[in-house]
Protein backbone atom coordinates (compact mmCIF):
# COMPACT_ATOMS: atom_id res chain seq x y z
CA UNK A 1 0.00 0.00 0.00
CA UNK A 2 1.96 2.89 -1.19
CA UNK A 3 1.14 6.86 -0.49
CA UNK A 4 -0.80 7.05 -3.50
CA UNK A 5 -3.28 4.74 -3.06
CA UNK A 6 -3.73 5.50 0.70
CA UNK A 7 -4.83 9.30 -0.46
CA UNK A 8 -6.89 7.71 -3.25
CA UNK A 9 -8.16 6.03 -0.63
CA UNK A 10 -9.00 8.42 2.26
CA UNK A 11 -10.54 11.23 -0.91
CA UNK A 12 -13.04 8.22 -1.66
CA UNK A 13 -14.16 6.86 1.40
CA UNK A 14 -13.36 10.03 3.90
CA UNK A 15 -17.02 9.32 5.17
CA UNK A 16 -17.20 5.88 5.89
CA UNK A 17 -13.47 6.93 7.68
CA UNK A 18 -14.79 9.60 9.40
CA UNK A 19 -17.91 7.08 10.61
CA UNK A 20 -15.13 4.56 11.81
CA UNK A 21 -13.00 6.94 13.57
CA UNK A 22 -16.70 8.22 15.23
CA UNK A 23 -18.23 4.63 16.46
CA UNK A 24 -14.62 4.08 17.47
CA UNK A 25 -14.62 7.14 19.61
CA UNK A 26 -18.07 6.28 20.93
CA UNK A 27 -16.70 2.46 21.62
CA UNK A 28 -13.75 3.54 23.37
CA UNK A 29 -15.60 6.38 25.99
CA UNK A 30 -18.41 3.68 26.76
CA UNK A 31 -15.51 1.21 27.24
CA UNK A 32 -14.52 1.84 30.54
CA UNK A 33 -17.58 1.02 33.08
CA UNK A 34 -19.24 3.91 34.69
CA UNK A 35 -19.01 4.84 38.11
CA UNK A 36 -22.48 6.02 38.49
CA UNK B 1 -15.57 -4.24 -9.89
CA UNK B 2 -13.63 -3.45 -6.59
CA UNK B 3 -10.54 -5.85 -6.75
CA UNK B 4 -9.90 -7.61 -3.76
CA UNK B 5 -7.18 -6.27 -2.49
CA UNK B 6 -8.59 -3.13 -2.64
CA UNK B 7 -11.43 -4.30 -0.36
CA UNK B 8 -8.85 -5.22 2.44
CA UNK B 9 -7.02 -2.34 2.01
CA UNK B 10 -10.55 -0.50 2.20
CA UNK B 11 -11.45 -2.64 5.39
CA UNK B 12 -7.76 -2.07 7.18
CA UNK B 13 -7.99 1.36 6.81
CA UNK B 14 -11.41 1.05 8.58
CA UNK B 15 -10.00 -0.69 11.12
CA UNK B 16 -7.32 1.52 11.67
CA UNK B 17 -9.76 4.50 11.86
CA UNK B 18 -11.93 2.28 14.36
CA UNK B 19 -8.60 1.43 16.48
CA UNK B 20 -7.80 5.71 16.60
CA UNK B 21 -11.27 6.25 17.55
CA UNK B 22 -11.09 3.71 20.05
CA UNK B 23 -8.09 5.28 21.72
CA UNK B 24 -9.18 8.51 21.23
CA UNK B 25 -12.70 8.07 23.15
CA UNK B 26 -10.87 6.26 25.77
CA UNK B 27 -8.49 8.90 26.40
CA UNK B 28 -10.98 11.74 26.57
CA UNK B 29 -13.40 10.16 29.05
CA UNK B 30 -10.23 9.37 31.40
CA UNK B 31 -9.02 12.91 30.63
CA UNK B 32 -12.85 14.56 30.84
CA UNK B 33 -14.16 12.43 33.69
CA UNK B 34 -11.25 11.36 36.03
CA UNK B 35 -11.76 7.64 37.07
CA UNK B 36 -13.16 7.85 40.80
CA UNK B 37 -12.08 5.79 43.36
CA UNK B 38 -8.48 4.55 41.58
CA UNK B 39 -7.06 4.04 44.78
CA UNK B 40 -9.43 0.98 45.90
CA UNK B 41 -11.71 -1.37 43.84
CA UNK B 42 -11.69 0.73 40.61
CA UNK B 43 -10.54 -2.95 38.48
CA UNK B 44 -13.56 -4.72 40.12
CA UNK B 45 -16.13 -1.54 40.39
CA UNK B 46 -19.51 -3.00 42.08
CA UNK B 47 -22.47 -0.98 43.29
CA UNK B 48 -23.76 -0.74 46.34
CA UNK B 49 -26.83 -2.10 45.84
CA UNK B 50 -25.72 -4.95 44.16
CA UNK B 51 -27.11 -7.95 44.54
CA UNK B 52 -24.90 -11.11 45.54
CA UNK B 53 -26.61 -14.28 46.23
CA UNK B 54 -27.13 -15.49 49.30
CA UNK B 55 -25.27 -18.50 49.61
CA UNK B 56 -22.06 -16.87 47.36
CA UNK B 57 -18.84 -16.03 49.18
CA UNK B 58 -17.16 -13.23 47.33
CA UNK B 59 -13.40 -12.64 48.61
CA UNK B 60 -12.94 -10.24 51.00
CA UNK B 61 -10.62 -7.96 50.61
CA UNK B 62 -8.91 -7.13 53.88
CA UNK B 63 -8.20 -3.19 54.01
CA UNK B 64 -7.26 -0.73 56.77
CA UNK B 65 -9.60 1.41 58.32
CA UNK B 66 -8.49 4.42 58.94
CA UNK B 67 -9.13 4.04 62.78
CA UNK B 68 -9.86 1.60 65.00
CA UNK B 69 -12.94 3.42 65.98
CA UNK B 70 -15.71 1.04 66.08
CA UNK B 71 -13.32 -1.90 65.46
CA UNK B 72 -14.88 -4.78 67.21
CA UNK B 73 -13.90 -6.19 70.50
CA UNK B 74 -12.39 -9.77 69.98
CA UNK B 75 -12.01 -12.29 72.10
CA UNK B 76 -8.62 -14.17 72.66
CA UNK B 77 -10.57 -17.79 71.59
CA UNK B 78 -14.40 -19.37 71.43
CA UNK B 79 -15.65 -19.39 75.13
CA UNK B 80 -15.57 -22.59 76.90
CA UNK B 81 -13.52 -23.20 74.11
CA UNK B 82 -16.75 -23.64 71.66
CA UNK B 83 -16.85 -21.32 68.74
CA UNK B 84 -20.85 -21.00 67.18
CA UNK B 85 -21.25 -22.05 63.51
CA UNK B 86 -21.56 -18.80 62.14
CA UNK B 87 -22.32 -20.01 58.81
CA UNK B 88 -25.06 -20.32 59.99
CA UNK B 89 -25.84 -16.57 59.31
CA UNK B 90 -27.03 -16.58 55.26
CA UNK B 91 -24.22 -14.42 54.00
CA UNK B 92 -21.21 -16.04 55.70
CA UNK B 93 -18.81 -18.87 54.25
CA UNK B 94 -16.13 -20.72 55.45
CA UNK B 95 -13.76 -18.08 54.41
CA UNK B 96 -15.71 -15.07 55.83
CA UNK B 97 -16.14 -17.32 59.00
CA UNK B 98 -12.40 -17.62 59.35
CA UNK B 99 -11.37 -13.99 59.15
CA UNK B 100 -13.67 -13.21 61.33
CA UNK B 101 -12.88 -16.33 64.09
CA UNK B 102 -8.73 -14.39 62.89
CA UNK B 103 -10.53 -11.10 64.31
CA UNK B 104 -11.51 -12.39 67.36
CA UNK B 105 -15.09 -13.18 66.51
CA UNK B 106 -16.72 -16.54 67.78
CA UNK B 107 -20.20 -15.94 68.97
CA UNK B 108 -23.26 -14.76 67.43
CA UNK B 109 -24.03 -12.49 70.86
CA UNK B 110 -20.81 -11.15 69.47
CA UNK B 111 -22.41 -9.72 66.08
CA UNK B 112 -25.42 -9.36 67.55
CA UNK B 113 -23.74 -6.47 69.33
CA UNK B 114 -22.38 -4.91 66.82
CA UNK B 115 -24.04 -1.17 66.55
CA UNK B 116 -23.55 1.80 63.55
CA UNK B 117 -19.80 2.27 63.85
CA UNK B 118 -18.71 -1.18 64.15
CA UNK B 119 -20.85 -2.50 61.29
CA UNK B 120 -19.45 0.49 58.95
CA UNK B 121 -15.73 -0.26 60.81
CA UNK B 122 -15.96 -4.69 60.03
CA UNK B 123 -17.56 -3.55 56.51
CA UNK B 124 -14.96 -1.20 55.53
CA UNK B 125 -12.36 -3.85 56.69
CA UNK B 126 -13.48 -6.75 54.81
CA UNK B 127 -14.08 -4.42 51.67
CA UNK B 128 -17.98 -5.56 51.70
CA UNK B 129 -19.48 -2.52 50.64
CA UNK B 130 -22.98 -2.63 52.80
CA UNK B 131 -23.00 -6.07 52.42
CA UNK B 132 -23.64 -6.15 56.60
CA UNK B 133 -26.39 -4.43 56.18
CA UNK B 134 -28.21 -5.85 53.19
CA UNK B 135 -27.76 -9.37 54.65
CA UNK B 136 -28.55 -8.50 58.16
CA UNK B 137 -26.01 -9.93 59.74
CA UNK B 138 -26.83 -8.56 63.00
CA UNK B 139 -30.35 -9.26 63.26
CA UNK B 140 -29.78 -12.84 62.10
CA UNK B 141 -27.57 -13.19 64.42
CA UNK B 142 -29.96 -11.52 67.25
CA UNK B 143 -32.33 -14.41 65.89
CA UNK B 144 -29.59 -17.03 66.34
CA UNK B 145 -28.84 -16.01 69.78
CA UNK B 146 -32.20 -15.75 70.96
CA UNK B 147 -32.46 -19.41 69.43
CA UNK B 148 -29.50 -20.67 71.17
CA UNK B 149 -30.55 -19.36 74.61
CA UNK B 150 -33.95 -20.18 74.50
Amino acid sequence: MNFDSFVYLVENYWVFLTAAVLIGVATGWYARPSNH
Amino acid sequence: MISLPHIIEIALLLLVAFLIGCVIGFTLRNYIFPPKGENRDSAHPVSPDAVIPEDQETSEVIVSPKSDEGRPTPLGAPREGRKDNLKLIKGIGPKIENTLNEMGIYHFDQIAAWDRKTIDWVDEYLSFKGRIDREEWVQQAKHLTAGKDG
